[in-house]
């Protein structure tokens, strides 16, 4: 199959699939707490039906909040082009690094700040507060680690960090590749607001980051943006499967691409087993873990400079 | 797009959405700020407000904190200290009266002396302490005096 198309078709995949492993963490979550669970197809439907939702805007708010929806998905939607590919020899970009995926994930939590302050409710200045708060401690962490793995890969651009990792697993590199794998997940856990960080299911304004920036909006506008939590997930899961999973795509391309979805069902796993597990951090306490996340990536550089390991 | 919207104002908890309901930069920044605090050391300025005689009314609380650049502090208040210590004993020493000035010529007349072994190669480190110490005492009797 043609590499455009093989591309191409990851993407679509990716997009289709987003909804769906979020509802598999809730599903994994109520099964595991022994309720019955909701239909995983439970995504789409409430994608559906808020589209046919009446959007009820406030009458402090600004032409940011008609605007801001979509500035908060197109970043992500960018970004989806810039991921490692999933099959061996489908196209890939491999320029670009660890700031562009840093700075367009930025840009979206900035426009998804704004709106949250532009309605005039305290209750989204304060999570526009949290969530400055929490980007500012997630955000050298993760440029950290993912040039820590790019520099075990060979290549400062991610994509061409991917291909070289599939090709080549960095044995000999083992404990920098953990503490990096590490730093990572916490911070997957961080930037889509899962629960040590932020509850994504939560009624209490107390307890809301995420969801405090969104209490103001709804119909199409809350579609987009329930959708870009839905892609930050899925960009987040793919990079991680990715550059720390970097097996599979060698094989034949339906094989490689269910294969892929499946790193991405596991990594969905292991976040809906940490959010059944642990409790939500106070707000206070989030830069505690942050810090471990920023000191295990400096660990990651540091032991694969001075140890070589 | 074509979206159908329709407007209503946002609730807040009764009260009517001003300024005084939404977050302002002072509290946008709070929880960096708190957290970053080992740091910048900001000074905080808390004026309470009380409960008046009957229990009425409240006074309005005024809160303000400003971080003063770190640089600033260091570097050019530092800076300012030391030019303003070296500037005080400059004036004191040059706007002296007549006993000072007489204590000064004085002074500098027992360097004089002291020096000319240097330059008859006479010199011995036993003597150099000692004259260094009369030259001490002479000049903080002398010269400096009290600090005022």
């Amino acid at each position: 199959m043609s590499a455009l198309l093989l591309y191409f078709l990851t993407i679509v995949l990716m997009l289709l699939v987003a909804p769906l492993l979020l509802s598999f963490i809730k599903g994994i979550k109520m099964w595991l707490l022994y309720k019955r669970p909701v239909s995983i197809l439970q995504g789409y439907r409430n994608f559906a039906k808020l589209l046919r939702k009446e959007s009820i805007v406030s009458r402090e708010a600004s032409a940011i909040t008609r605007v801001a929806p979509f500035l908060v998905l197109s970043p992500l939607l960018v970004v989806l082009f810039y991921l490692p590919p999933a099959v061996k020899g489908a196209y890939y970009v491999s320029f670009v690094d660890a700031f562009t995926i840093t700075g367009l994930l930025a840009l979206s939590t900035f426009f998804l700040m704004l709106l949250g302050l532009d309605s005039a409710s305290s209750f989204g200045g304060m999570g526009s507060s949290r969530e400055a708060f929490i980007s500012a401690l997630v955000e050298p962490a993760m440029v950290l680690t993912i040039f820590s793995v790019s520099m075990m890969a060979g290549d400062l651009g991610v994509g061409q960090a991917g291909v070289n990792l599939a090709e080549h697993f960095p044995a000999e590199h083992m404990a920098s590749f953990l503490f990096a794998a590490i730093s990572f997940f916490i911070l997957l856990i961080a930037e889509n607001g899962r629960i040590p960080v932020d509850n994504p299911e939560t009624h209490l304004e107390l307890t809301m980051v995420h969801e405090a920036m969104i209490l103001d909006i709804t119909g199409v506008y809350l579609a987009l943006i329930e959708s870009a939590a839905s892609i930050k997930f899925v960009i987040f899961a793919s990079l991680f499967a990715g550059l720390f999973l970097p097996f599979g795509p060698e094989l034949a391309w339906p094989l490689a691409l269910l294969v892929f979805l499946g790193k991405l069902f596991a990594v969905a796993l292991a976040v809906a087993l940490i959010e059944v597990h642990t409790a939500k951090l106070r707000l206070f306490k989030v830069p505690n873990l942050l810090g471990i996340a920023i000191v295990f990536a400096f660990l990651s550089l540091i032991t694969f400079y001075v140890l070589g390991a | 797009m074509g979206v159908k919207e329709r407007l209503h104002r946002t609730w807040a908890c009764g009260y009517r959405t001003g300024a005084r309901t939404q977050y302002s930069a002072t509290g946008f920044a709070g929880p960096i700020r708190r957290f970053f605090n080992w740091l910048y050391r900001p000074e905080e300025h808390w004026h309470e407000g009380h409960a008046d005689a009957e229990e009425k009314a409240l006074t309005p609380s005024h809160y303000a904190v400003h971080v003063k650049p770190l640089f600033e502090r260091s570097l050019y208040d530092g800076t300012a200290r030391l030019a303003n210590w070296v500037s005080y004993w400059v004036y004191r020493l040059a706007h002296f009266e007549q006993t000072r000035y007489a204590a000064m010529i004085f002074n500098l007349m027992l360097l004089v002396l002291f020096s000319y072994r240097i330059f008859a190669h006479q010199f011995s480190w036993a003597t150099f302490a000692l004259e260094s110490v009369v030259m001490i005492i002479s000049i903080k009797v002398l010269i400096i005096g009290e600090r005022r």
